[in-house]
Order: structure tokens, then sequence, then C-alpha cells
């Protein structure tokens, strides 16, 4: 059933508004992006280039001074977008699931973590409470969590950052979904629990099965985990293609800058240091540039950049660029 | 890492033993306050009084108001002072003010509980829907309960009392109804709040419905501030009971209450003066009791809001000084 390669979820030309006291915030302008089942994909960009808004538009979670313009999400053939509500809450957490930030703040303080594992799985897979406690132990050994019955039996604020969100993968799985949205996950955890977070979700990828959209903001986890990643300029794509095209041969002006921009570590205290930061500052969304929303601060930009938005153009199997310097 | 041999075993008795240290943890600290101390003490004995009244009471019946014997023959009015078979004197019947005064108090305690779990249920019902859902729904539920609030508590109960007439139940929906909404905006305020924290998003991006999510999200978390507001309001309602049953608004003669009590002895007030001192004692002793319970549990949930008498705070500011 679950063959690879097939098309997940297909986002096209998405483009989303906040009404605002101080006029129309453009979050979206026209995202397009592919998800084959079982891939991982990440999106990468800056604060406020509308990665979790776009999250937050598959399953239609938006607030209410959300407008979506345009665009369609089509998820394993239904339109995300169309359908009515009463069959969305069957989709969310059934068969797309969330894992946020911030895991101190995702569980409920005040119930155990049994009664909250254990409500999703009586939710979404009808079992009864024993049935359901016994698969959450599963699903914690599953995440690597040592003493899955005392982890059960205690409440958020006695676990750990990192043992929290390995409660939230947890629970995520627990109803065997299909894509994951992953906004973050590993952020507010320290390095080394980082890197083990993000080593229990690629194995747990092929074991389950499921397809990730990973939502971040640092190019050394994406570049760690993924299998293809999204550039995120001011709500739009400005590139797409696998982690090694993007990461070997970067063709829009911002993902060089971003790659540019990592901090590496010198050899030696004489060595200078080296820190490059991309020149200007994010566009207002009240007021976008015309043209490509990063012409002002591209250090390549010529007229045409100024006047037309560029289109994606393949410049590689796979790897799509919106950029006027390359001519399809 | 070393553990106690029997810190993870689950016998019951060790369960229990576990269960009571957690408790004595929570609890604990409470009882370091003094405030709170003297809360739980002086509530404690008119609770306790207020349910064991025809017990505790040296004349039960009388207390009922169901003989009316004058036991005080040398007088005409039946009012005496305070002797040894009538320790707070008698009242303008002849009947024992002691047995009068204990009734009174359970009068007042059931109608001040009663009326805060009335408001309670409204309040958080009102709230937390206008709060979580936002919106229309928000706008019509809050500006439903600023009309009530724009009215004085006592002036609203009033009116109502005056449309449904004098009388315990009536008392009850008068105060009721004019006491939820305070609770109604601070659970609305608790509301907004929590209705964005991820975990109520994540309920949300689960599937779960609106109103697993009130009843499982919303309620438990925003119930903690409501304690302070309930213990305050618990006094304040039991002020506002007497003040009507002194107009002659609340509970009707027959049944003892503490305002009926003292607005039958303004007569006397010249003439007897245990008449209206005791009863105000018992009062007063319940209304603050409420105060000082309330204050202490804001103390708790609020540090910023400590009292800063006696603290070491002003101790240092006044050795400076």
């Amino acid at each position: 059933m679950k063959s690879d390669g097939a098309e997940l979820l297909r986002v096209a030309d998405l483009s989303l508004d906040y009404i605002s006291p101080q006029g129309i915030v453009h979050a979206l302008n026209g995202v397009s992006l592919s998800l084959r089942r079982s891939q991982l994909f990440g999106v990468v960009g800056e604060s406020g280039s509308g990665k979790s808004t776009l999250a937050y538009a598959l399953i239609r979670l938006l607030p209410r001074n959300a407008v979506i313009r345009s665009g369609e999400v089509i998820f394993d053939g239904m339109s995300l977008l169309t359908v009515p509500e009463g069959k969305l809450k069957d989709i969310r957490g059934k068969r797309i699931s969330m894992v946020f930030q911030d895991p101190m703040t995702s569980l409920n303080p005040l119930f155990k973590v049994k009664d909250q594992i254990g409500r999703v799985l009586e939710l979404h897979r009808g079992v009864n409470k024993k049935e359901a406690t016994r698969l959450a132990t599963d699903f914690l050994k599953a995440v690597e969590l040592p003493d899955p019955e005392q982890v059960l039996d205690s409440y958020p604020f006695q676990l750990s950052g990192g043992m929290q969100q390995r409660v939230m993968i947890a629970m995520a799985l627990s109803t065997q979904p299909d894509l994951i949205i992953a906004d973050e996950p590993t952020s507010a955890v320290d390095a080394t629990i980082q890197v083990q977070i993000l080593e229990l979700l690629s194995r747990l990828r092929h074991e389950h099965q499921f397809s990730m959209l990973f939502i971040t903001h640092s190019l050394e986890v994406v570049s760690a985990v993924c299998d293809s990643v999204g550039v995120m300029y001011a709500g739009s794509m400005v590139e797409t293609g696998s982690v090694s095209d993007i990461f070997s041969s970067p063709r829009h002006p911002y993902t060089q800058a971003l790659l540019a921009a990592i901090p590496k570590s010198r050899k030696s205290a004489s060595e200078p240091k080296r820190l490059q930061s991309i020149s200007g500052t994010p566009p207002d969304l009240l007021s976008l540039p015309p043209g490509c929303k990063f012409n002002p601060r591209c250090p390549y930009a010529f007229e045409n950049c100024r006047t037309e938005d560029p289109a994606f153009r393949q410049v590689g199997p796979g790897h799509e660029v919106a950029c006027h310097l390359y001519k399809s | 890492m070393k553990m106690e041999p029997d810190a993870h075993k689950s016998s019951p008795e060790a369960n229990t033993r576990r269960i009571f240290k957690r408790l004595g943890r929570t609890i604990g600290p409470f009882f370091q306050e003094k405030m709170f101390v003297a809360g739980v003490i002086m509530v404690g004995a008119m609770a306790f009084i207020a349910i064991f009244a025809p017990w505790v009471s040296p004349y039960p019946a009388q207390g009922m108001g169901q003989t009316a014997v004058s036991s005080c023959p040398t007088s005409a009015a039946g009012i005496c002072p305070p002797s040894l078979q009538h320790l707070f004197g008698t009242e303008q019947t002849g009947r024992d003010l002691m047995s009068r005064i204990f009734f009174g108090i359970r009068t007042s305690m059931m109608i001040s509980v009663l009326v805060v779990l009335l408001a309670v249920a409204i309040g958080l019902g009102v709230g937390l829907t206008a709060g979580y859902f936002g919106g229309i729904v928000d706008e019509a539920l809050m500006r439903v309960t600023d009309i009530f609030l724009s009215f004085p508590h006592l002036i609203l109960a009033l009116v109502i009392v005056a449309v449904l007439g004098p009388g315990f139940f009536d008392v009850l929906i008068a105060l009721g109804a004019t006491w939820w909404p305070s609770f109604a905006r601070l659970a609305r305020a608790q509301a907004l709040e929590i209705r964005s924290r991820p975990y109520v998003v994540l309920a949300k991006a689960s599937g779960v419905t609106n109103r697993s999510i009130l009843g499982r999200h919303i309620l438990p978390n925003a119930i903690s501030p409501l304690l302070v507001l309930i213990s305050v309001d618990l006094g304040a309602v039991v002020l506002a009971e007497a003040g009507l049953s002194f107009l002659g608004l609340g509970v009707r003669p027959p049944t003892a209450d503490l305002g009926v009590i003292i607005a039958e002895s303004a007569n006397q007030i010249t003439t007897a003066w245990w008449y209206a001192f005791f009863p105000g004692i018992f009062l007063t002793v319940l209304v603050i009791g409420f105060n000082l319970l309330g204050d202490s549990i804001r103390d708790r949930v609020d540090p910023r809001l400590r009292g800063f008498i006696g603290t070491p705070a002003m101790n240092k500011l006044l050795r400076r000084i």
C-alpha cells in the first residue's frame, strides 16, 4: 500500500495573507512543494519567512485573520483546503500529526503522560484504556525512552526536555500517520539531545514509513536528516532540491548567502574571524518589493529582478530555483 | 545513584504514604503562614458551628425558631442580658441569642457557598466559552456580562429580590445572578491565554473536538486563579446576604440569619448591647476568615502581591532608614 516514491503531498502556488490592523501581511506568496511517501523534506528559512504558517496552513489550523488567497493542497488525492471541517478532524492527528518546537509547553501539565498518549490512541485508533496503555508503552520504547512504565506514570514536569520531546514524537507516531509535520522539533533542546533526536527520527522513518515535513532554521539539521530541502524567503519558496544539490551547488543567491553564513570553527585563534552575514534586512511583509523578493539584498540583481517575479526553473534533475539568473 | 530500598515499591501502604507525603509538600508551605492558619481556624470554627448547629446550640429548638417560650420572665419584652442560662442573652421573643446566632451562621454559610458555586458554574461556562471561541461569541457573551457588571452587586440583587420576593431561594438566585460576571471575566482571561498554549494547538492539530479541549485542557488549567476569587467572594457574599436580610429583603424571619438578627437588634441598640454585639462579632470573624484565606492563597499563586509588612524586605528597608 505504502509504495515508495508516490506523491503524498502537493502544495501548489499557495498564497496566504494575514489581515492585521497595520495592513495586509503577505505571509505566503505562491509556495509550491511536493513530498513523496517516506521522504523527509526540510523547509529552511529565517524567522518570518512563512515556514510555520505553511505548516499550519496545510492542516487549516490558522488564526481567524488568515485568508488563503490562492493555491491548493493535495494530500493523498484529497484537497485539504476544501474538505469540510468534519472530515478534516479525521485527518488531523490520524493521518497528519505534528511535533512542536517547545516540548515543555506541548504537554498539558495537569495530566500524566499515560493519559495524554492514551487519549490520542483512544481517539484515533478506537482502543480501550488498557490496550491504549499497552500501545503507549510500545511507542515509548520505540522512541528509546528508558523505563517506559515509569515515564507513562509521570507528569510532564517530571521529565527532562529531551524526554518530553521523545514523548511528543511517540505521540505523533502513535496514530501511525502518513505525514508528520515537525515545526522546529530540535530548536528548544540542547545540542547533544538534538543529535539524539535527529538520529531517532531518521531511524524511525525507516521503521514506521512516514513522510515528514521538517521545518527548521538550521541548515546543519537539514543536511543531517533530510532528503530534500526547500529554501523559503519572504513567504516564497526560492529553491528546492535534494540535500546534495542544495549543499554542493546552491543556485539561488539567497541559498548561497545562507550557506556562507554558517559559522565555521577556526583551526586556531590566530585565524581571522569570519562571519558572513547577508546585507540588508528581510523585507517588510506588509509591503513586499516588486519583482523578486530578494532583489534589494541580492548582489547580482539586474533590471529584470526589480520588475518581474521569477518563476521556478529546472536547473538539474529535481533541482528547481526561482531566479532570473538561470534561463532554462 | 542510590535509591531508597522501597522507593519504587508500589504496595498499597507505600502508595498511601507517598500520596500523603506529596500532599504534605503541596499544602505544607501554606501552614507556615500565620495569615493562612488564622483564616483556616476562623473559617473552620464557623464551619464547625454551621454544620453542627443543632448539637452545639444550648437551645436548638429555639434556634430553629420553632418554640417561642420566653425563658426570661423578668423582662416584658423578653430581652435579657447575658446570664449563665443564656450566655449571649436573649432576643426579642425571649429566644436564646447564642442558638439563634449559631443557626444564623448555618444559613449564611450555606447561602454563601451555594451562591459562589452557582456563580462559578455560570461564570466558568460563559467565560471559558467566550475566551476559547473568541470573535462574535466572545463579543455577545462579554457584552451581556458587562451589563451585569455595570450595576453594583447589592443594587442589582435588590432589584432581583424585589421582583422575586424575599426568601431563601430568591436570595440565592439574586446573589448568584449578580456574582457570576467577575468569574466570567477571570475565566475568559484564562481561556484567552491557555487557548494559544502549544498543547491546546496540538490537541486541535490532533483532531480533538472543541468540547473535549474545553473540558480537558482549558478548564483544569484555568481553575487555580479562580480559587482566590472564590475564597474572597465567599466572604463578600456573606456580607451581601446579611445586608439583604438586614433590609428585610433576604431570608424571612422565622429562619435564623445573622442579618435578620442584627436588623431586629437595631431598635434595642441603646438598651441591649449584646443583641447587636454578638451576631456582629460572628459575622466579622466569618468575613475576615474568608478574606485571610483568599489573601494567603493569592500570595501563593502570585508571590509578587505578597504582603510587605513584616517581610525581610521591609526590615532591610527599615534598617537603611
